[in-house]
C-alpha cells in the first residue's frame, strides 16, 4: 500500500493523465479468484464431455484477459473514450453484421465466425456502449439541458437493443437496457422521472406476467409465455420447458452443504449423467452448486458481490462523471448479469439464457469483461493519485 | 450547463447489489440446506430407471405330459437411439434404421407396425376411421387436441402424412419400387416410435419379434448398426394349435387397463392370457418379472446397472385332456362334416334356398355356392386391383364391379322408394340390409346414445321383420339419430339428411370387403362368374397346387372340370368345412371320463392357430370368417338340445308320479291337447303305444308331450308355468341351469321358460352348451353322479413339485328311482344297438376284440326355417361301467345320425386306437335319416 502511494505520488505531476500505478488488490484478487472457480468448473464439464479444448481455450482467454486488464489499467480511459462515435458505430455495425452473416446455432444468430474462432458482438456491444455513454453524456451535457441529454441517450440505446432482440437474444437486450438504466441513474437522472418510470414499469411487468399466466392475449411470444409459466410452475413443465430449470435446481439442491466434490463420476452427479446440457455456459452455476455445495456457492456469490461493490465504490470515489459512468456500468454488468444468471439456475427467475460473468465459458464475454475491469482499475489508480494529490496539497 | 454530482448513487446501487446477493444466498440456503436431502433423493430417482425382465411363462401339458403350450427362447430385433442431435447424426440414424429394416424385409420378418397407416400393395392407406383416425392425425401432427387440426390436416391423405413425417425426420424419399415405399413407411414408423420414446431412450423399441436365425446372422454381420440389438426373450409356442385353440386360448400384449387393474403385476410389453386356459390360469402360469435398476443419462441412455432381480418362472399346468384323443376327435368331426358336404354337393342346380317345406334329405349344396365361398373367403380380391393382376383377375374385377353397380342401384331404389318390408326381401337383399344396418350402428352413423330404445319403428326394425331398411333409416333421419358429421352434411332438413345417408350407404358400407363377401355367393349363383373363372384365379394366386390334368381341364373348358376340382379340394381337406361357410361349418364335441368328471377332450371346430395371433391381420382375418373360430363352440354357443333333453323330462315324469315305467302313451295323429297341435316326428305315421324305455329308444315326441302336459296339470288344471317350473327343477338337478365348471369362458345355459309341452322334447327356448350337455350325459351314464367338470389335473413348479391337485367337484347326485335308470339306460342302449355305426365300436385285440356296448340319445333341433337342423348326440360306453361319456353338437348338421356317427367313431378310437386309420379312410356317410 505504501509502495503504491509512493508510486502515485511520483506520477501525480502530470495532470489529467494516469500515472502508472498498482491496481486495486481487492478487485484484482476477487476477479482472479472468480475466474479461477470458473476454470475449475469448466474443467469438470470438459472432462465429462471429453472436450478438453474448451478448458484450454478458456484458460488462454483468461490469460489474455488478465494481460489486457493490466495494460488498460495503466492507460487513462479518457484517451480511449475520445473515440466514442467510433465505438457506437462499431457496436451497431457488428450487430448488423451478425444479423446478416452470423452463424446460426439453435435458431439464434449470435456469433460471427472469424477463422476458427467465433466472436459474439452483443458482448462486445456492452463494453462499447458503456464507453460510448461515458463520453456522450458529458459532451452533450455541456451543450444541452439534462432532460434532453437523457432523451437523446434513450433514443440511442434503442438500435442496439432491438438489433440484439432480433438475433434473438432477449436476455442480452435486457442486460444492455439494465446497464443503460444504471448509467443514466448514475449520471443524475431526475428523481421524479425515476419515480414515474418505476411506478409505470412495475404494474406493466405484473400485467405482462399476468397475461402470460391467464393465456389468450399476451404481450409476449408463445415461447416466452411458456418460459414464464414454466418458471411459475416448474413441476408441470418438468419434461419440456422447465426441464433445464428442474434439473438445475435438482443438481444445486443435491449439492447440499459441502457439495459432491470435484471428482467426476458418471452416475453420482447430474453433470456426469448429462442432465444439464451445455452446462459450461448458462448453467455453469448448477455445476458449482452440485460440486461445491452451499459453501462454494456462498464463496462465489461473495466474490461476485465483492467485485461489484468494489466497482461501485471506485465509481463513488471518482470525481469525474465520466469515470463514474464506466465503473458503475461495469458494476451493473457484472452484478446484474450474475444475479440474473444465478436467479435462473436456482429457479427464482424465468429461464433465460445468459452467461455467468468470468465463470461461464465464452471468450468474447471474458475478454470484454477483463477490458472493462481494466478501465475500472485505471480509474482506481487515478482516484488514488488524486487522493494523494489532495493529501499532498 | 454542468451536470450535478451524484456520488452517493453508486453506493445506493452497491447496497441494492448486497440485497440481491443476500436474496440469492437465501434461495441457495432453501434449496441446498432446507430441501437438500429431498433434492438428493429426487436426483437419485431422476437418474435411475427400472427395466423389467420378463418371466418365463409356465407350460400347459396334457394328462400324459405332452406339451400343448410351450415357452421357448426367442429373439427380437430392437433399437435404442444412441445418436446425437446433429444433422449428420440424424442421417446416420436413418441409415441404421433403413439398413436394418432392409434386412428384416429381405428375410420376410413381420415388422412391428402398430401405426395408423399401412401399405396396401399399391399405395398408403389409413388403418382407422372416425374418431381414431382423427386422434391418429392429431398425434402425428403433434397436437394434444383433435380440434387443433387445421382443415387441410384433417383432409390429408395417408401419403401426405408419410411424406410430412419423412421430411420431419429428413428421410430421403426415393421411391421407385413398392419395396422402397414399404421401407419408407417402416422407417417413418420407427422414427416416430423413437420420438415418442425420446425421454426414455433406455427402453428399446422392438422392430420385429421372433426373428429367424438368418436375420440374426445378417444383423450380427453388420458392424455399423449402432443401437440395433438382438434381444433374447420368450415366445409362446402352441403345439397342434388348431386342435387345442378352444382350450388354450392365447396370450397377447397387456393393455393399459389390465395393468391398472392388476397394479404392480404387469409391466408394459408383458404378455397376458386373454382367453381360454391362458386367461383362467394366468396367475399360475405367469411367474414374476425380474427387474434391472439402471442409471441413465439425460436422454435416458443406459449408463450402468445398479441392481438386478432375477425373474421367477411361472408354473406348469397339467390338464385332464388327452391330446391324442383331442386331436382325433377334431379330425373325426371335421371328416364327418366334410362327408356331409360332399354328399350334398351337386352341380345340377345353381341355387338352392331352404324353405319351411324342404325335407332335410332334399337339401342340396350347389357347386356355385362353393365357388362363391372360395371367391368370398379364399381368394384375395384386393389383388384384382393391383398392377400385376392376371387376366382372369381383371375379368372377375369387371364382373364384381358390374354386379356391385346393379346391387347399389337396387339398394338405392329400395331405400328411396321400394321400402319392401325386411321379411319380403329376397334372402340376398335381406343379407345386404342386415349388413348395412349393422355397419351404420357399428360406425356410429346411427348414434345409439340418442336412439330411443322404446321407439316403435326402432324396435320393429331391430327385433321384428316387417319394417323396411329405407323406412327405418328415414325415420332415424327424422328423429335426428344420425351423426351428420360422419355423412358429410350439416343440414337440418330430414330429406337432405336422408339423401346424404343414402349416398353414404352406397359409398361406404357397400364398398366394404365384407359386403363383397356376401355378394360373391350370388354372383356365382347367378352365373355371372363361372366356376372355371374362380378356379383360374385360384391357380393365378397359387393358393393350391393343382394337378396338371386339373389345370388343363379347366383351361380347356372341359365340362365339369371346375366342379371336379373343387370337389377334390374338399376331399383332400385343402378346403375344409370351416373355410367354406357351407352348412355345416362348425361343431363341437366334449368327451368326459364319467368315473371322475374330468374332461378328456373338448373340441371346438374350426380351430385357429394361436401361434399366429400376434401376426398383423390374423385376428381380423379369422374374425371375418363366418364360422367364427375365435368362439368356443363347445362352451360359448347354446343350442336347443332337441330330443337329448328327453331324459330330463322322463326324470320329472317318473319322480312327480305322472307316469310309471310301464305306463304307455299312444302315439298317433297330433298332440291335440294344445293348439296349435304339435306332432311326433314320425307323423303322419305313429309309434303306437310307447312306454318310457321305448319312447327313449324311438325318441317318441308324443310320449314326452304327454308327460310334459301332465307336469303342467300337477296343480289341477293345465298350466304352462307350473309345468315349466317342475321341468326346470329337474333340468337344474342335472346341472343344466348353470355353467358346467370347465375352466374357460362359458355361456350360461338357459332353461326353457315357456311352452312346457314343446320344452319337454328339448325345443321351446331351451339353450345349452355342449359342455353343459356333457355334464348331463355324464350324470346319465353314472346314474346320478353330477360333477362340476374340470379340465385341470394339477399344477407344478419348474422343479416338478406339485403345487395343487385339481379334481372335478362332486355335486348333489341326481336322485331318481331305479325304474327310471333302468328304463332310460336300456332305452339308450337300444338306440345304439339299432344304429349300425355302433357295431364297429370294439375293444382292441389285446382286450379281446369284443363289442363294446354303447348307449346314447340323438337329438335334432330346429332353430331356423331357412337352415338345416342342428344335429346332436349324447352317449356313453360301456353301458355297464362307463369309461367315457360324449356330447356332440353339429349346428346345421342336417340330421342327428351324423352326430351319432362321429360319436361312434370317437368311441371306436377310444377303445381301440389302432382302428383310427380304418375310420379315417372310410368314406361311408350314412344316408340322411329322418327323425331326430
Amino acid at each position: 500500500m505504501i509502495q503504491m502511494n509512493n508510486r502515485a505520488n511520483i506520477n501525480s505531476t502530470v495532470k489529467n493523465t494516469v500515472k502508472p500505478g498498482w491496481p486495486d488488490p481487492v478487485l484484482f484478487c476477487c476477479t482472479l479468484l472468480l475466474n479461477g472457480m470458473g476454470l475449475v468448473s469448466i474443467n469438470s464439464v470438459a472432462q465429462v464431455a471429453g472436450r478438453n479444448a474448451i478448458l484450454v481455450r478458456q484458460a488462454c482467454g483468461s490469460a489474455l484477459g488478465i494481460v489486457l486488464m493490466i495494460v488498460l489499467s495503466q492507460i487513462d480511459a479518457g484517451k480511449i473514450t475520445r473515440y466514442w462515435k467510433f465505438f457506437y458505430a462499431a457496436a451497431i455495425l457488428s450487430l448488423l453484421f451478425v444479423l446478416f452473416f452470423g452463424v446460426s446455432v439453435g435458431g439464434a444468430r449470435r456469433w460471427i465466425a472469424v477463422g476458427g474462432l467465433t466472436f459474439q458482438p452483443s458482448e462486445l456491444a456492452k463494453i462499447l456502449l458503456i464507453l460510448f455513454y461515458s463520453e456522450f453524456i458529458i459532451i452533450l451535457g455541456k451543450k444541452y439541458n439534462r432532460t434532453l441529454v437523457f432523451v437523446l441517450s434513450t433514443l440511442l440505446i434503442l438500435p442496439p437493443f432491438f438489433l440484439i432482440l432480433k438475433e434473438p437474444d432477449l436476455s442480452t437486450s435486457i442486460m444492455i437496457f439494465l446497464i443503460f438504466c444504471v448509467i443514466i441513474f448514475v449520471a443524475g437522472l431526475d428523481r421524479k422521472i425515476i419515480a414515474a418510470v418505476t411506478a409505470a414499469a412495475i404494474p406493466a411487468l405484473l400485467i405482462i406476467i399476468y397475461t402470460a399466466v391467464i393465456g389468450g392475449f399476451s404481450f409476449l411470444g408463445e415461447y416466452q409465455r411458456q418460459r414464464i409459466l414454466a418458471w411459475l410452475h416448474p413441476e408441470d413443465y418438468a419434461n419440456s420447458t422447465a426441464y433445464q430449470t428442474m434439473n438445475s435446481m435438482t443438481a444445486i439442491g443435491s449439492g447440499q452443504l459441502i457439495g459432491k466434490g470435484l471428482h467426476v463420476e458418471d452416475a453420482d452427479t447430474l453433470l456426469g449423467t448429462g442432465f444439464i446440457s451445455e452446462s459450461q455456459t448458462d448453467f455453469i452455476f448448477a455445476v458449482i452448486g452440485e460440486q461445491l455445495g452451499f459453501l462454494g456457492c456462498c464463496i462465489m456469490i461473495f466474490l461476485i458481490s465483492a467485485v461489484t461493490i468494489r466497482c461501485y465504490m471506485i465509481a463513488s470515489k471518482s470525481k469525474s462523471l465520466h469515470d463514474r459512468i464506466i465503473a458503475s456500468g461495469m458494476a451493473a454488468w457484472i452484478g446484474f448479469q450474475s444475479y440474473l444468471n444465478i436467479g435462473v439456475t436456482t429457479g427464482l427467475l424465468p429461464n433465460t439464457g445468459i452467461p455467468l460473468p468470468f465463470v461461464s465459458y465464452g471468450l468474447t464475454s471474458l475478454i470484454c469483461l477483463y477490458a472493462g475491469l481494466g478501465f475500472v482499475q485505471s480509474i482506481y489508480i487515478k482516484n488514488q493519485s488524486a487522493d494523494s494529490d489532495a493529501e499532498a496539497r | 450547463m454542468k451536470l450535478p454530482n451524484f456520488r452517493s448513487r453508486p453506493i445506493f446501487l452497491a447496497f441494492i447489489s448486497v440485497l440481491m446477493a443476500l436474496t440469492l444466498v437465501g434461495r441457495l440456503y432453501y434449496l441446498q440446506i432446507i430441501r437438500g436431502a429431498e433434492f438428493t433423493q429426487s436426483f437419485e430417482e431422476s437418474v435411475s430407471r427400472t427395466v423389467s425382465i420378463p418371466a418365463k411363462r409356465g407350460r400347459i401339458l396334457d394328462r400324459n405330459g405332452n406339451v400343448i403350450a410351450d415357452t421357448q427362447a426367442s429373439q427380437n430385433v430392437t433399437i435404442v437411439d444412441t445418436t446425437g442431435n446433429s444433422s449428420a447424426e440424424n442421417d446416420r440414424l436413418n441409415r441404421i434404421i433403413q439398413k436394418t429394416l432392409g434386412i428384416l424385409l429381405d428375410n420376410d420378418e413381420d415388422f412391428e407396425e402398430d401405426f395408423g397407416i399401412s401399405w396396401n400393395g399399391s399405395g398408403y392407406e389409413f388403418n382407422y376411421d372416425g374418431f381414431n383416425h382423427l386422434r391418429f392425425l392429431a398425434d402425428v401432427y403433434g397436437y394434444p387436441l383433435i380440434d387443433t387440426l387445421t382443415p387441410e390436416q384433417r383432409e390429408s391423405s395417408a401419403e401426405d402424412v408419410v411424406f410430412m413425417l419423412a421430411d420431419r425426420y429428413r428421410i430421403p424419399r426415393d421411391m421407385n419400387t413398392s419395396k422402397d415405399s414399404i421401407l419408407l413407411l417402416d422407417t417413418v414408423i420407427t422414427r416416430y416410435r423413437l420420438a415418442l420414446n425420446a425421454f426414455q431412450k433406455y427402453i428399446p423399441t422392438v422392430l420385429a419379434r421372433n426373428v429367424g436365425t438368418d436375420t440374426v446372422d445378417a444383423i450380427m454381420a453388420e458392424s455399423d448398426l449402432d443401437g440395433i440389438s438382438i434381444a433374447n426373450t420368450y415366445k409362446r409356442v402352441y403345439n397342434d394349435s388348431k386342435y387345442m385353440s378352444g382350450l388354450t386360448g392365447y396370450i397377447s400384449l397387456v393393455s393399459a387397463k389390465e395393468m391398472e387393474e392388476n397394479e404392480g403385476v404387469y409391466d408394459a410389453g408383458d404378455y397376458v392370457g386373454k382367453v381360454g386356459l391362458e386367461a383362467s390360469m394366468e396367475e399360475t402360469l405367469r411367474g414374476k418379472n425380474g427387474y434391472r435398476e439402471i442409471s441413465v443419462d439425460n436422454l435416458g441412455r443406459e449408463k450402468s446397472e445398479i441392481s438386478y432381480t432375477r425373474p421367477q418362472d411361472g408354473n406348469d399346468v397339467y390338464l385332464t385332456i388327452d391330446s391324442d384323443l383331442q386331436k382325433t376327435v377334431y379330425k373325426l368331426l371335421e371328416k364327418t362334416m366334410r362327408d356331409i358336404i360332399l354328399s350334398k354337393l351337386t352341380d345340377s342346380v345353381t341355387s338352392f334356398e331352404i324353405t319351411e317345406e324342404t325335407d332335410g334329405s332334399d337339401i342340396l349344396i350347389p357347386a356355385a355356392d362353393v365357388y362363391g365361398s372360395i371367391l368370398s373367403y379364399i381368394i384375395d380380391r384386393d389383388h384384382f386391383d393391383s398392377e400385376d393382376a392376371s387376366e382372369s383377375e381383371e375379368q372377375m374385377r369387371g364382373i364384381l364391379q358390374a354386379y356391385l353397380e346393379s346391387v347399389k342401384e337396387g339398394i338405392r331404389s329400395e331405400l328411396r322408394a321400394g321400402r319392401t318390408p325386411f321379411n319380403a326381401l329376397t334372402p340376398e337383399y335381406q343379407q345386404y340390409a342386415s349388413y348395412i344396418s349393422r355397419a351404420l350402428f357399428d360406425r356410429g352413423v346411427i348414434d345409439t346414445s340418442v336412439v330411443d330404445a322404446d321407439d316403435e319403428i326402432y324396435r320393429e326394425w331391430t327385433g321384428g321383420s316387417t319394417e323396411s331398411l329405407g323406412g327405418f333409416l328415414y325415420h332415424a333421419a327424422a328423429e335426428k339419430w344420425i351423426d351428420r358429421s360422419l355423412i358429410g352434411t350439416d343440414s337440418e332438413d330430414t330429406d337432405e339428411v336422408f339423401e346424404a345417408l343414402v349416398q353414404y350407404v352406397l359409398d361406404e358400407p357397400c364398398e366394404d370387403y365384407s359386403f363383397g363377401n356376401i355378394m360373391c355367393k350370388y354372383i356365382c349363383e347367378s352365373g355371372a362368374a363361372s366356376g372355371e373363372l374362380v378356379c383360374r384365379i385360384l391357380f393365378d394366386q397359387e393358393i393350391f397346387d393343382p394337378a396338371e390334368s386339373e389345370r388343363d381341364g379347366i383351361e380347356s373348358g372341359r365340362r365339369g372340370a371346375a366342379f371336379d376340382y373343387v370337389k377334390r379340394l374338399i376331399e383332400n381337406d385343402d378346403l375344409t368345412p370351416g373355410d367354406l361357410h357351407l352348412y355345416p361349418f362348425c361343431g363341437s364335441i366334449v368327451v368326459t371320463d364319467p368315473r371322475d368328471g374330468s374332461v378328456l377332450a373338448l373340441v371346438s371346430y374350426p380351430g385357429y392357430d394361436c401361434n399366429r395371433i400376434q401376426e398383423s391381420g390374423y385376428i381380423d382375418m379369422i374374425s371375418a370368417n363366418p364360422s367364427r373360430p375365435l368362439l368356443n363352440h363347445a362352451t360359448q354357443q347354446r343350442y336347443a338340445p332337441g330330443s337329448t333333453f328327453k331324459m330330463v323330462t322322463a326324470a320329472a315324469g317318473i319322480s312327480e308320479g305322472v307316469v310309471t315305467r310301464s305306463d304307455t302313451v299312444n302315439c298317433h295323429d297330433r298332440f291335440d291337447k294344445i293348439d296349435p297341435s304339435p306332432a311326433c316326428w314320425i307323423y303322419p305315421g305313429g309309434h303306437g303305444y310307447m312306454n318310457m324305455q321305448n319312447a327313449i329308444t324311438n325318441s317318441c315326441n308324443m310320449y314326452f308331450y304327454e308327460v310334459g302336459y301332465r307336469l303342467g296339470e300337477l296343480g289341477g288344471s293345465f298350466s304352462n308355468d307350473d309345468g315349466i317350473q317342475v321341468l326346470s327343477e329337474y333340468a337344474a338337478m342335472y346341472g343344466l341351469d348353470r355353467k358346467s365348471g370347465v375352466e374357460i369362458e362359458e355361456a350360461e345355459p338357459s332353461v326353457a321358460t315357456k311352452d312346457v309341452v314343446r320344452a319337454s322334447i328339448g325345443q321351446s327356448n331351451n339353450g345349452y352348451t355342449t359342455a353343459a350337455l356333457a355334464r348331463y350325459v355324464t350324470a346319465v351314464a353314472t346314474q346320478g353322479d353330477l360333477y362340476d367338470l374340470t379340465l385341470l389335473d394339477h399344477s407344478q413348479d419348474k422343479d416338478g413339485n406339485v403345487l395343487e391337485q385339481y379334481s372335478a367337484e362332486s355335486l348333489d347326485p341326481v336322485e331318481v328311482s331305479d325304474d327310471y335308470w333302468e328304463s332310460i339306460s336300456e332305452g339308450m342302449r337300444r338306440v345304439c344297438a339299432n344304429n349300425s355305426a355302433f357295431n364297429s365300436v370294439r375293444y382292441s385285440e389285446e382286450d379281446g376284440s369284443g363289442r363294446v356296448s354303447a348307449a346314447g340319445k340323438t337329438g335334432t333341433a330346429q332353430q331356423s326355417l331357412s337352415a338345416p337342423n342342428h344335429a346332436l348326440f349324447l352317449g356313453y360306453a360301456p353301458v355297464d361301467d362307463p369309461e367315457i361319456a360324449i356330447a356332440v353338437c353339429i349346428p346345421n348338421g342336417y340330421s342327428s345320425s351324423y352326430a351319432a356317427l362321429v360319436a361312434s367313431q370317437v368311441m371306436q378310437y377310444y377303445f381301440d386306437p389302432d382302428s383310427l386309420s380304418g375310420i379315417l379312410s372310410s368314406n361311408d356317410i350314412p344316408n340322411y335319416t329322418n327323425g331326430d
